[in-house]
């Protein structure tokens, strides 16, 4: 059993308490800022009645969603230019070209398109993962071991089997990674949507807090987003070592 | 070059005691007249030379005389740029499933994330045998080549020997007409290498496979082939050929004292070694 690391815990309550006293010691009443207790009773409130629970769902849907799909696509991208040559030619020019585009400028055009709401989110998100996908896929494939691929020549393993034999195995480390990559990019697609526009999950809810000149729900869900962050981060984490050797 | 003119002078053909193949079947590999560059200077010029079927032959030279190219054309990952390159009569184009490669570096070239049965598996898994069939040719290649008690570890837990012998098992799974093996013991100890010596000399003659060995070590290449291709540098071509009348089977004492083993040994050593030999 590893013993308890308490040190990171000490600077967690430091910094608890300098937040407190900046605000006054929660002497100074403010429409703008809220100090910890407050806060955590908000956090409180909303676990209570579950409407954290609610836009937790709904952003975390949207971010894996997008994820999945934007993933998905670069890698199949990724993994059919590093092995077919052509493949890899006739993506270079608009991977190049789109590729800088930000994708929350694609907000006004997918609803538009989509309208509000699920769909246009997911695509968003999934616009944003898709070129980090396929050039982290590239990437990967180029340094797969090259006597592995000469094996593979002398057994005249056919593309798939290349692919499912050889290939997919040598870069399951890299793809573990390119996964933690973009998960945190979806994360934060998921959430700027949210706040620009579309009108539900966690963005949205701090976007209202802030209206309605609510400090403490405001960052009560700030606090939120960074457990969702931290979780997603975690499952990937354990994943990669249970994968891995 | 004096040294080569000498045994040059020799004539080349195998004594009474040789396992020469009767009747001179068709050669296995066939080098005719073969050039090879990369687009620069030549690697190999003129290269002419036969495998005949069933034994072993051995590939020396200094290093950048164009050994593993030779054994690159006859896997079919080169093609010469000029002559021909067959094996068993057809030119080489590509790479196929008859003609296995050793390679030197077993670690980069056996599945880390697969266990020694799984490695061989590959070899079975390629040329679609059926999966019932799979577990006894996996069983019997581990045993030939003394694995059978360690099917299920995997590459990072074996030694650097059992590496190769995974290797060797892998290429003998895919039931290969050629061996082909680029200095395959050269990083391995002095020990491990003569008992793989000896194994490769077992499995040859139990399968009959036609054998091309690259090697930088003369008695190495004496020890273990019918005939020895001596290359020189630049570019690349053959200076001698030599056939071994060493009788089979060889032994790691008995044959490396034997007299014609030292003659060759000294003929070869000046030869490869020039004006400073």
């Amino acid at each position: 059993m590893k013993r308890f690391n308490w040190r990171p815990l000490v600077v967690v309550a430091a910094l608890i308490l300098a937040w407190q006293w900046a605000l006054g010691g929660g002497k100074l009443v403010s429409d703008t800022l809220a100090p910890p207790g407050p806060v955590a009773a908000a956090l409180f409130e909303m676990l209570r009645d579950g409407s954290v629970l609610q836009a937790s769902f709904q952003t975390l849907l949207a971010a894996l969603l997008g994820l999945a799909l934007g993933a998905g696509i670069g890698t199949a991208l990724g993994l059919a230019s590093g092995i077919l040559p052509p493949v890899g030619t006739a993506i270079r020019g608009p991977v190049e070209v789109l590729r800088p585009l930000p994708a929350i400028a694609l907000v006004p055009l997918m609803t538009i398109i989509f309208g509000l709401g699920l769909d246009m989110e997911v695509y968003v998100v999934a616009f944003a993962v898709v070129w980090p996908s396929i050039i982290l896929t590239q990437t990967a494939v180029r340094h797969v071991e090259r006597r592995l691929l000469e094996v593979a020549d002398v057994l005249e393993l056919s593309y798939l089997a290349r692919i499912r034999k050889i290939v997919l195995p040598a870069i399951l480390p890299r793809l573990v990674v390119m996964l933690r990559f973009t998960a945190a990019i979806a994360l934060l697609i998921a959430v700027t949507v949210e706040l620009v526009s579309n009108p539900w999950g966690l963005g949205h809810e701090m976007m209202v807090a802030s209206q309605d000149m609510a400090p403490a729900r405001m960052i009560a869900f700030l606090f939120v987003i960074t457990a969702i962050g931290w979780c997603l981060n975690w499952a990937l984490v354990t994943a990669e070592r249970h994968l891995l050797p | 070059m004096a040294n080569a003119l000498k045994l040059g002078s020799k004539p080349a053909t195998p004594l009474p005691a040789a396992p020469a193949p009767n009747a001179a079947p068709d050669p296995i590999i066939t080098f005719a007249d073969v050039g090879f560059a990369y687009g620069g200077p030549a690697v190999l010029s003129h290269v002419s030379f036969t495998v005949a079927p069933g034994t072993v032959t051995c590939v020396i030279g200094p290093s950048g005389c164009g050994k593993t190219t030779v054994l690159r054309l006859v896997a079919g990952f080169l093609r010469a740029s000029s002559g021909v390159v067959t094996v068993a009569g057809v030119p080489r184009t590509r790479p196929t499933r008859d003609v296995a490669v050793v390679f030197q570096d077993y670690g980069r070239a056996l599945l880390p994330w697969r266990d020694v049965y799984g490695n061989v598996s590959l070899a079975l898994e390629a040329a679609h045998v059926r999966r019932a069939e799979r577990r006894a040719r996996i069983e019997s290649m581990l045993a030939l080549v003394g694995l059978e008690n360690h099917a299920r570890k995997f590459p990072s837990e074996l030694s650097g020997g059992m590496q190769q012998r995974l290797q060797i098992a892998r290429c003998l799974a895919q039931d290969p007409k050629i061996l082909l093996m680029d200095e395959p013991f050269g990083a391995l100890d002095a020990m491990t290498r003569g008992i793989l010596q000896d194994e490769l000399l077992r499995i040859q003659e139990e399968r009959g496979v036609s054998v091309l060995f690259v090697t930088h070590d003369i008695e190495e290449a004496l020890y273990l082939g019918n005939q020895v291709v001596a290359l020189i540098a630049n570019p690349g071509r053959v200076s001698q050929r030599v056939e071994v009348p060493l009788p089979f089977p060889r032994n790691q004492l008995a044959t490396r004292e034997h007299p014609e083993f030292l003659r060759l040994r000294r003929a070869l050593f000046h030869l490869t070694h020039g004006h400073e030999g």
